[in-house]
């Protein structure tokens, strides 16, 4: 099904998607999220500021512990308890969705922005079958439409996804990992919403569901002009996918750039470690990078730059005052990025 | 006569039946072949349970003939009579005579008191108890449910904290106890109810089925129970089916949508209009009515209140465990509305557990019948279990539990089938 997709977008393609980039779909501004810890608050998402367009395929990297994961949630207000989005604006479409009360906010989740979860195995009801889940998730938004409508509905969005109407009937248990997983990209997309977070979408897929589960999510998007926030620590697929990608370090981005200037000339120390531990069968011989220290604390993080303390080329400011989140010009030499490149590191900016 | 107690067991004996042959054909082969297995293995387990009680009651210390002759009786007159009732015969033939009486029906005959079949005993018995334990079973459950459900839901905030604590608190109150004190307060300080039995001796009831709430009710009990017989067994089936055969018969009408949509909405009329028409042919014995309630609620409370505490237990826990489900937070993620979530989705997948602990609680909701019709001179079972006991009349006690284990044995059989139904990973 997904044969003619199968080769990597060319780089023509993605700058042209990136070249007309209009209004943001999604400004976030100054986000915190802090989940209430026995030891104090523990800072996950700390003033992080973020535009997504519409369209656009956005990687959003970093280690285990980073803050990927909690922002995907805080985009759709999901943050459970102890946890809390403490300060913040989400502009969604013209729409601050901080200032909406929950039950227009129910309205959004599902229907506007939605989320395919980690675990296909584990995010489908036991008790539930397939077509009923479908139903459900349209019918929540549009109890206008009538069951059959909906079902007709499920049909058509399952065998699009390439599964057989008959399974429709079936039980989560019945169906395979890969099988499941497209469900839950059916889920997602059976109200067309505007933006899907895909958090780790594929972790639990063995290498070759993988690569066909994200043909399909950039066949869809292609097809439907989905604008999808891809939460991964797996660099290869977002190398392999994303339009642009954002480097989260400690609850804060550390990098932001359009993926061919990202991989090929990192601005942030944070990033260039990053890249340089990713396994490459290129490297023959040579014993894999090892970034020095472990990511901070967030109940008490080290001030100025969050990441100094394993910086190799930290200076007396980096532990003083943190630095912006700036745009850079590229080096001598290097091509004019495809959207604007920003770093969040005192080696690039002025400070007396 | 049309609506007696025996017609009442054949009546759902008969659902049984329907229910489990719904269950076959409807089933895959093997969950066919489960059931059957499960119908046939509930005989040799009730044969291995009134086989340990007839041994028991041998071995019991205490005897029959002398627990009902004075003191210093002439012993060659205990020998006759216990000749007479086959007492002296060695211990197999008891046995087999007792086996042979069960198969007969009769139970055998009472040794001690009203000798009498212990067949009749229990019919007269059976229909108070059950008046006693289904009231009570299904005021456990709601209740039990409910709270450990909304308990769940207000995890680690005040309302959970008291209803745990209010759960271990009654669970460890004894249960007669409980009875003593509730009769205390309710009855002798309070007056509002009466202290024991079943019904007032001044009040007027013809006892057809003897289970004191229908009999008063269904006064007049020829027309309303073909109207009932109806709506059980013609208009809810008749009802359930009518999407399917507009469905199958009518597909690409153009009134098909519609005719399937009233589909639901038929099945609810039907079921209203049948209640409504044997609603009016009802002449209540309201005086009755009302007496039988009141003489029932502090049994009933006594009972479900000593159980409930494994429920609200078993349906918290369980509930907490699945709200945490990743398919729980994705239907949130969905936008299920809140209650949906909880009250659906989540109360859906813990009854599963909650279902097998039914089948188990059935056993010592029995147990805890005996103890509250002793305490409440509730004239069923367990007040008849305890005076057999109490005058080692072998045949009575024998009867009485083998009635029990064979109504054990039977709800176990159907929560066990029920189960494999509602979770559809269960596949045998």
């Amino acid at each position: 099904m997904t044969a003619e997709h199968s080769e990597p977008t060319s780089v023509a393609h993605r700058s042209t998607r990136l070249g007309a980039q209009g209004e943001p779909l999604m400004r976030i501004r100054d986000l915190h999220v802090e989940y209430a810890t026995r030891r104090g608050p523990l800072s996950a998402v700390d003033n992080l500021s973020l535009d997504i367009y519409r369209g656009e395929i956005l990687g959003l990297v970093g280690e285990s512990g980073c803050g990927k994961s909690t922002l995907g949630k805080a985009l759709m207000r999901m943050i459970q308890p102890p946890g809390q989005i403490t300060r913040g604006q989400l502009i969604f479409d013209g729409v601050d969705l901080m200032t909406l009360p929950e039950t227009e906010m129910r309205k959004v989740r599902g229907a506007r922005i939605s989320m395919i979860f980690q675990d296909p195995m584990t995010s489908l009801n036991p008790v539930q079958r397939i077509d009923e889940h479908i139903i459900e998730a349209i019918r929540v938004h549009q109890p206008e439409i009538s069951r059959r409508e909906a079902r007709r509905r499920a049909v058509e969005l399952i065998e699009r996804l390439g599964i057989g109407a008959k399974r429709l009937e079936d039980y989560p248990h019945q169906l395979s990992g890969g099988m499941r997983q497209r469900v839950m990209i059916g889920l997602a997309l059976a109200l067309k919403a505007d933006i899907i977070i895909a958090d780790e979408a594929t972790t639990s897929l063995d290498v070759i569901v993988e690569a066909k589960f994200l043909d399909l999510l950039r066949e869809l998007r292609d097809e439907l002009n989905l604008t999808i926030i891809l939460i991964t620590h797996n660099i290869g697929i977002v190398a392999e996918l994303a339009d642009r990608v954002v480097v989260m370090y400690a609850g804060r981005v550390a990098e932001v750039a359009d993926v061919d200037t990202l991989f090929h000339y990192p601005k942030h120390p944070y990033t260039q470690g990053l890249l340089k531990s990713v396994p490459n069968i290129d490297l023959d011989g040579d014993e894999l990078y090892r970034m020095p220290g472990s990511p901070p604390n967030l109940i008490d993080p080290p001030g100025g730059c969050r990441f100094h303390p394993r910086c190799p080329q930290a200076k007396p400011i980096c532990a003083q005052r943190e630095p912006a989140l700036a745009a850079v010009s590229p080096a001598e030499g290097e091509p004019t990025p495809h959207s604007e490149h920003l770093v969040h590191c005192w080696l690039y900016q002025e400070h007396e | 006569m049309i609506l007696t107690f025996q017609s009442l067991c054949i009546g759902s004996f008969g659902l049984i039946g329907l229910f489990l042959l719904y269950a076959i054909a409807k089933g895959s082969p093997s969950l066919r072949s489960f059931i059957i297995t499960r119908v046939l293995l509930t005989v040799p387990m009730v044969w291995i349970l009134v086989t340990v009680v007839f041994l028991f009651m041998r071995v019991l210390p205490g005897d029959p003939i002398k627990s009902r002759m004075k003191p210093g009786t002439d012993p060659t007159k205990i020998a006759r009579i216990r000749e007479q009732l086959g007492l002296d015969d060695p211990i197999y033939v008891q046995y087999v005579n007792y086996l042979t009486g069960m198969v007969r029906g009769d139970l055998g005959v009472s040794i001690v008191g009203e000798e009498r079949p212990v067949a009749e005993q229990i019919a007269e018995r059976l229909p108070a108890t059950i008046e006693l334990v289904i009231p009570s079973a299904l005021l456990m459950l709601i209740f039990g449910i409910s709270s450990g459900a909304y308990a769940a839901n207000k995890h680690k905030k005040p309302p959970d904290v008291v209803i745990r604590l209010g759960a271990v608190f009654i669970y460890s109150i004894p249960i007669f106890w409980m009875g003593l004190m509730l009769q205390l307060v309710f009855s002798r300080r309070l007056g509002w109810l009466p202290v024991a039995g079943r019904i007032s001796p001044d009040i007027p009831l013809d006892r057809h089925t003897n289970i004191l709430l229908i009999d008063s009710v269904f006064t007049d009990q020829g027309v309303q129970a073909v109207l009932v017989f109806l709506l059980v067994f013609v208009g809810l089936p008749l009802s359930r089916i009518w999407g399917g055969v507009v469905r199958r018969y009518l597909p690409d009408h153009p009134s098909s949508e519609w005719l399937e949509v009233w589909a639901g909405r038929i099945h609810m009329v039907v079921i209203l209009a049948l209640v409504f028409l044997i609603s009016l042919t009802l002449r209540p014995n309201w005086t009755a009515l009302e007496n039988v309630l009141k003489h029932l609620v502090l049994p009933m409370v006594t009972l479900s209140l000593a159980l409930v505490g494994v429920f609200v237990r078993l349906t918290r826990a369980n509930m907490i465990e699945t709200l945490q489900e990743d398919y729980i937070i994705a239907a949130r993620a969905r936008g299920v509305p809140e209650r949906t979530v909880v009250y659906v989705h989540a109360l859906r997948n813990t009854f599963i557990p909650i279902l097998t602990l039914i089948g188990l609680q059935v056993a010592i909701l029995f147990a805890g019948a005996v103890l509250t019709e002793t305490t409440f001179s509730w004239p069923g079972m367990g007040l008849m279990l305890r005076d057999g006991i109490a005058l080692r009349d072998y045949p009575r006690v024998q009867g009485g539990v083998a009635a029990f284990a064979v109504l054990i044995a039977i709800t176990t059989m159907l929560m066990d089938i029920l189960y494999a139904f509602i979770d559809p990973r269960i596949r045998y």
